[in-house]
């Protein structure tokens, strides 16, 4: 028994593959229909059986919690806005949205 | 005479006077006889007040005056009357000053919110719309961007404005669509931190065809939602007005886009305009495999045109990043690599769905379930996964399949599933919340997640936080990628379509 999760995806996963060393790739390109879906069956009844090393388990979910905890993520946005807004001159943004709606105004009337 | 028209219909004037400066406009309803004194005073023309009441004037409900419409924009009635009078109205005030002489451009106040987006509004109704989904004939029973947006959310902006003494940090958010989806999950979660701050008002803007029970959850994490035709072709000039009027009247202090053509064109031709407001942009996806042969493919190719008048890049994986420094050139200064993220205290054990306790056999102790989570459609290549596990069914007949998710190809995949006879292995629910989807993760031995080309899914990371606290000691983890070499999005799908899935 097992809890695998398999997928054709790319990008991200990869990088979750890397990161976790679980797993394995296998390049799509070039692997006919039939024998990709053969393999996907294969695989999948292959790893519902296997078992993993709990302790590489546990350095894991370690990581997943330090990188992927929405706290963490939250936090991150909040930093990042911040840091954006600490740069906003509010007077002139103000002076200028008010230049802004005269410009609306004389392009109205034209 | 500017500010008001103070004088009455009673003055009394030399009749060649009145015909030689044109008399009263007919064409005017209302405010002709203003228009009229304001002409008088353009040939300098001087009036004399007698102080001593000479008439009476009557009101009544069924007069002129009383018909005028309160909720009409008094800017509506006197643009005539500003257009016949150069010369009073012509040299406008230096913009300090605007406030002072023309109190309704004093800013554009809640009556101009309703007038500019009342013009955009009839632009929707003449417009013919090729963005329905299939069923929705009748589109006068679509949401309308007039009654959705701004009633629903922009008179309480204005009082809550109006009430307030906190000074809130202003952004406008942009996104292309709403679904069931991991990138709108992503959204959802920056959105739900900056509404728990405290300090920022958020204006949404998505398109109308949105119509979703997500939805609602983006209602609750923002201030005020306008949904626009659409915001993935080039931006049109009513676009570009009502984004502008937004950005001045919410005092808009960051803009954010994901995947939006509307967004990346804004950025572009305001960003020497609006020196001080911050443009960010968010990409969580790798489009195309192989720029090369498919240049124009993919918004990260599409978007690094834009790149130069961003001020920051959020993006969802370190691979995404090093695919954009290799392929596009970009320099990393403004990116910012932000993986998804999983609500941990979600992850523990849930009891057996109600729909599958009659689906999977409850005295069978080898009984697996394998699950699928996405939407029927190219992207996420359901179709591969229902010969997959046809194939597994083969090999192991007691294997269970659940497929949560919907879209037009879902019909195809029941018809293949129903002609292999091979029903009573597959369960369809339907779309569910994404609160639900935990539940399933708890009773599912697999998951198999297709989704072609986005970032770090974030249903994985659920799977995975989940089965940590509930499978521990039972289960191991393993992932099985299959690279996507080609430069097509669809692994092969098409060719489903030209053999017997059509029939």
């Amino acid at each position: 028994m097992g809890v695998p999760i398999i997928s054709t995806q790319v990008g991200g996963i990869n990088e979750l593959l890397e990161n976790s060393k679980f797993g394995k790739s296998i390049p799509r390109k070039d692997i006919p229909e039939d024998e990709l879906i053969s393999l996907l069956a294969m695989e999948t009844l292959t790893t519902l059986q296997k078992r993993n090393n709990e302790t590489e388990k546990q350095l894991w979910l370690k990581h997943c919690k330090n990188k992927y905890d929405l706290k963490i993520f939250q936090q991150t946005i909040l930093d990042e806005f911040s840091s954006l807004i600490s740069t906003i001159n509010q007077e002139q943004k103000l002076q200028l949205n008010q230049r802004r709606i005269l410009e609306q105004f004389v392009k109205s009337e034209k | 005479m500017i500010k008001e028209n103070f004088l009455t219909s009673c003055a009394l004037i030399d009749r060649e006077i009145y015909l030689e400066n044109g008399g009263m406009c007919e064409s005017i309803k209302y405010f002709e006889d203003y228009d009229f004194w304001l002409r008088l005073a353009s040939n300098n023309y001087i009036g004399k007040l007698l102080k001593e009441p000479l008439f009476k004037y009557r009101r009544h409900n069924f007069g002129l005056s009383a018909q005028v419409n309160l909720n009409v924009p008094m800017e509506e009635y006197m643009a005539e009357v500003r257009k016949n009078n150069p010369i009073i109205f012509g040299d406008l005030p230096p913009h300090h000053q605007l406030s002072n002489h023309l109190p309704c451009y004093k800013t554009l106040d809640h009556e101009n919110d309703i007038q500019v987006i009342k013009n955009y509004s009839q632009t929707l109704l003449e417009t013919p719309f090729p963005y329905f989904p299939e069923g929705f004939k009748n589109r006068l029973n679509y949401i309308s961007l007039l009654d959705y947006s701004f009633f629903s959310y922009g008179k309480e902006f204005f009082s809550r404005q109006g009430n307030s003494t906190i000074k809130k940090w202003s952004i406008l958010y942009i996104i292309p669509w709403m679904v069931m989806g991991g990138a709108d999950l992503y959204d959802l979660h920056i959105l739900n931190a900056l509404k728990e701050s405290g300090f920022y008002h958020i204006t949404l803007i998505t398109v109308i065809e949105t119509d979703h029970v997500w939805k609602k959850k983006f209602s609750e994490q923002v201030d005020e939602i306008f949904s626009l035709p659409q915001l993935t072709s080039n931006i049109k000039a009513r676009t570009e007005k009502l984004l502008d009027h937004l950005v001045i009247s919410r005092n808009i202090d960051i803009i954010v886009t994901r995947s939006t053509n509307v967004g990346y064109q804004f950025f572009e031709k305001n960003r020497k305009i609006y020196q001080d407001i911050r443009f960010v942009d968010i990409l969580h996806l790798v489009e195309s495999e192989n720029p090369k042969e498919n240049s124009q493919l993919g918004w990260e190719i599409f978007s690094k045109d834009y790149h130069q008048y961003l001020d920051k890049r959020i993006v969802a994986s370190h691979h995404l990043l090093g695919y954009l420094k290799e392929t596009q050139n970009l320099s990393t200064e403004k990116v910012k690599v932000l993986y998804p993220a999983v609500e941990t205290t979600f992850c523990h054990p849930y009891p057996l769905p109600d729909n599958l306790k009659t689906f999977l056999d409850p005295n069978s102790k080898t009984q697996k379930l394998v699950l699928f989570i996405g939407r029927f459609e190219e992207q996420k290549d359901p179709l591969l996964w229902v010969k997959v596990a046809l194939k597994i069914l083969t090999k192991d007949s007691l294997i269970k399949f659940v497929m949560i998710g919907e879209g037009w190809m879902k019909k195809y995949a029941e018809h293949h599933i129903s002609k292999e006879l091979k029903s009573n292995s597959f369960f369809f629910p339907s779309l569910i919340d994404h609160d639900e989807v935990f539940k399933y993760l708890s009773a599912s031995h697999a998951l198999l997640v297709t989704s072609t080309y986005e970032g770090v899914p974030i249903v994985i990371l659920e799977g995975y936080f989940y089965f940590c606290y509930f499978f521990y000691f039972f289960f191991d983890f393993h992932f099985l990628s299959i690279i996507n070499n080609s430069n097509s999005n669809l692994y092969g799908c098409p060719n489903y379509f030209n053999s017997s899935w059509r029939n």
